[in-house]
């Protein structure tokens, strides 16, 4: 990219300047592109499981609606309440859509790479972490009491699902040994194209896996962790102040952020844009672009299922659910990565010569070995903590009785 | 280049700090200690730090800024009760004293007795592996003790804001 | 590349308005803000002195230095709820006496 921009100037800097910037607005048109798309993807597929047809009139199938929609949301008035904080309430859909597209500058469509930084995991995590200080702003500048409570629950909610959610990462960046999503996925590539080395695809990955998807669940706001926007209960949540253009921002980060997971969760765990063919030069970039946008997207199928399926959980059980439930289990798999990498690879002198009888670092029986231990380990744990939760973790709620 | 850089940044954060003291709203004050903390993280990444800088993220704009904002709209104390100032001599003084504090490691700093030796090596020091080697070999013990802190922390925090069981409100 | 020097005036600067803040603020939760401001401006002289010794010591003690603030956090902003709960305020003045 910066070749060819340096071949029209001739001037370093303007040319790696033009370059990001280049960079950036692909991700921005991208974005706004698939946004569009996923919130078809959404209305049409909850309308087919809840057999109605959901919105079909604009263009074929329906395809243009969010085009309607957001030449609706554009022209309608800019509206902000009277106590509310004027500039906090301005900033917070900045700060919302600032933080998630900043993620996109590490995650990779494919073959094609915006940036390699040798921290991008935690990059993405640190990102992430600013959300919620925009869900904050947006809940307490709008000065409603829907909006306050929708933000202390966004927040409260967050905070909890933060910690499963970076210990399963941990544990990916255990195997690999580096923190750049492009290493990541370059671990998942196999010499002959075998998709069984995908991370989920071990034991360690696929708890991990389960860890992972469901506090990000958490963490994008999706059903069923959808409490802080709970329309039954808080009219929209932290988002109840917000209309026009504002709201439309919002919306748009919300399902940028929805879409961020997915492509995460299909980088980390379900190799990126590996897959037949997409090692080869040109058609290859290509096909890897396709295999990432259909992992993602099949990933966000997923979603729009589990909210067709699964009831809202009430914020107690949400915050049990974390705490007692994904973080031991995030825990437990740190443990049995240790295992596995002890196992796979190491030698006398990092004090494994045990595992020397089973051959050099990386072979067969040494992997076989591997994979029975840690799937015991987090099979065994996996049954534990459900059935420790089932018997002791289930509080049930008691209305205080009040005198009628 | 990376001077003007260090300038505009150096610039933002002293005024996200400044605005952070004088604002009269303890929300307003939090909020621009957010943006500080963004300014120093990117100095971090001036200064080859990666690592800390994504740490410096994380834990202070994800973690103890949102426990701070969290705390304040809890109490409802954004209107920070400043009617009853028992020290009012004290704000004098207090300028007076930093205007001195400044001037001094000023002049400290580019009026040396000795001459630093700068390296000017492009170093990586700041990579995660790197940083991770040290800290899980030289300063193991140091990072154990820090897991034990933590520990006496989250329990600290969970026993002072305990309420008694017996449906006693204070 | 930008001299260690002005990166430690910058850190002074920076410490500096934290005490003014701590000195001159009556609000507990700005006067926790101030402390925090303080911490980072240490923080900020340990990495510049880490990339002027091209040690990785100082990125290291700002890693604890870090670690120690979100305990001290955790904790003090848990006493604040605490005196918040009992007093009804946070102004640091009017809690200036041992008595419950």
């Amino acid at each position: 990219m910066r070749a060819m921009w340096e071949f029209f100037f001739g001037v370093g800097w303007l040319a790696t300047l033009t370059s990001y910037l280049t960079i950036t607005t692909a991700i921005l048109v991208a974005g706004s592109l698939v946004m569009m798309l996923l919130t078809w993807i959404e209305r049409r597929g909850l309308g087919y499981m809840q057999d109605r047809k959901g919105p079909n009139r604009v263009g074929p199938f329906g395809l243009f609606q969010p085009i309607a929609e957001a030449i609706k949301t554009i022209t309608k008035e800019d509206i902000t309440p009277t106590d509310a904080d004027r500039w906090v309430h301005f900033l917070a859909p900045v700060v919302i859509l600032a933080s998630t597209v900043a993620a996109f500058a590490v995650i990779p469509w494919g073959n094609l790479i915006p940036v390699d930084i040798n921290v991008g995991v935690l990059y993405i995590v640190a990102v992430s972490a600013v959300h919620t200080v925009g869900i904050l702003m947006a809940g307490w500048a709008s000065n409603n009491k829907f909006a306050l409570l929708g933000g202390m629950r966004g927040v409260a909610q967050a905070i909890s699902y933060e910690i499963p959610q970076v210990l399963s990462l941990v544990s990916i960046v255990m195997l690999v040994g580096s923190m750049s999503v492009v290493d990541v996925i370059q671990n998942q590539m196999d010499p002959y194209g075998n998709i069984l080395s995908w991370h989920i695809f071990t034991p360690v990955g696929l708890l991990s896996f389960i860890v992972f998807w469901i506090a990000s669940l958490a963490e994008g706001e999706r059903p069923p962790f959808d409490n802080p926007e709970a329309e039954s209960e808080l009219v929209a949540g932290y988002m109840t102040e917000y209309g026009g253009m504002k709201f439309a921002v919002l919306f748009l980060a919300n399902y940028l952020t929805n879409f961020a997971i997915c492509a995460v969760t299909a980088g980390v765990f379900l190799g990126g844009g590996n897959g037949p063919g997409s090692d080869i030069p040109i058609l290859g970039t290509l096909l890897s672009v396709f295999y990432f946008l259909a992992k993602s997207l099949g990933l966000f199928f997923v979603m729009v299922w589990i909210r067709g399926v699964v009831p809202r959980l009430r914020i107690d059980e949400l915050m049990h659910f974390a705490w007692k439930f994904l973080l031991p289990l995030a825990l437990v798999n740190i443990f049995s990565t240790s295992l596995w990498i002890a196992i796979i690879r190491w030698g006398a002198e990092q004090g494994m010569g045990i595992a020397e009888a089973l051959g050099a670092p990386g072979s067969i029986a040494r992997i076989a070995v591997a994979w029975v231990v840690t799937a015991i380990i987090n099979v065994v744990a996996f049954f534990l903590v459900a059935r420790l939760n089932a018997t002791r973790g289930v509080t049930t709620y008691q209305a205080t009785p009040t005198a009628v | 280049m990376e001077i003007a850089f260090f300038i505009i940044t150096a610039l933002l954060t002293i005024g996200a700090a400044v605005a952070m003291v004088l604002s009269h709203n303890a929300v307003h004050s939090a909020l621009w200690l957010v943006l500080n903390f963004f300014g120093v993280a990117v100095l971090y990444l001036l200064l080859n730090a990666p690592f800390l800088a994504m740490v410096q993220i994380t834990v202070y704009a994800g973690a103890i800024m949102v426990l701070f904002l969290f705390v304040i709209m809890l109490l409802g104390s954004e209107q920070g009760q400043e009617e009853v100032n028992g020290l009012p001599w004290q704000t004098p003084v207090a300028l007076v004293m930093g205007l001195l504090l400044v001037v001094m490691a000023g002049y400290a700093l580019f009026f040396p007795g000795t001459p630093v030796p700068t390296t000017q090596t492009p170093n990586e020091i700041g990579a995660p592996d790197i940083l991770a080697r040290k800290l899980f070999s030289t300063y193991l013990l140091p990072f154990e003790i820090t897991s034990v802190l933590l520990l006496v922390a989250l329990i600290g925090a969970v026993v002072l804001t305990m309420k008694s069981r017996e449906g006693d409100r204070v | 590349m930008v001299p260690t020097e002005y990166y430690v005036l910058l850190s002074t600067v920076l410490f500096t308005i934290g005490v003014i803040g701590v000195l001159t603020r009556r609000s507990a939760l700005v006067v926790f803000m101030s402390v925090e401001l303080m911490l980072n401006s240490a923080n900020l002289a340990l990495v510049a002195f880490s990339r002027q010794w091209n040690h990785v010591d100082g990125q290291i003690l700002t890693f604890f230095v870090i670690t120690v603030a979100a305990a001290e956090v955790a904790v003090g902003l848990a006493l604040l709820v605490g005196i918040f709960r009992t007093r009804r305020t946070t102004n640091v003045d009017e809690v200036n006496t041992m008595r419950g």
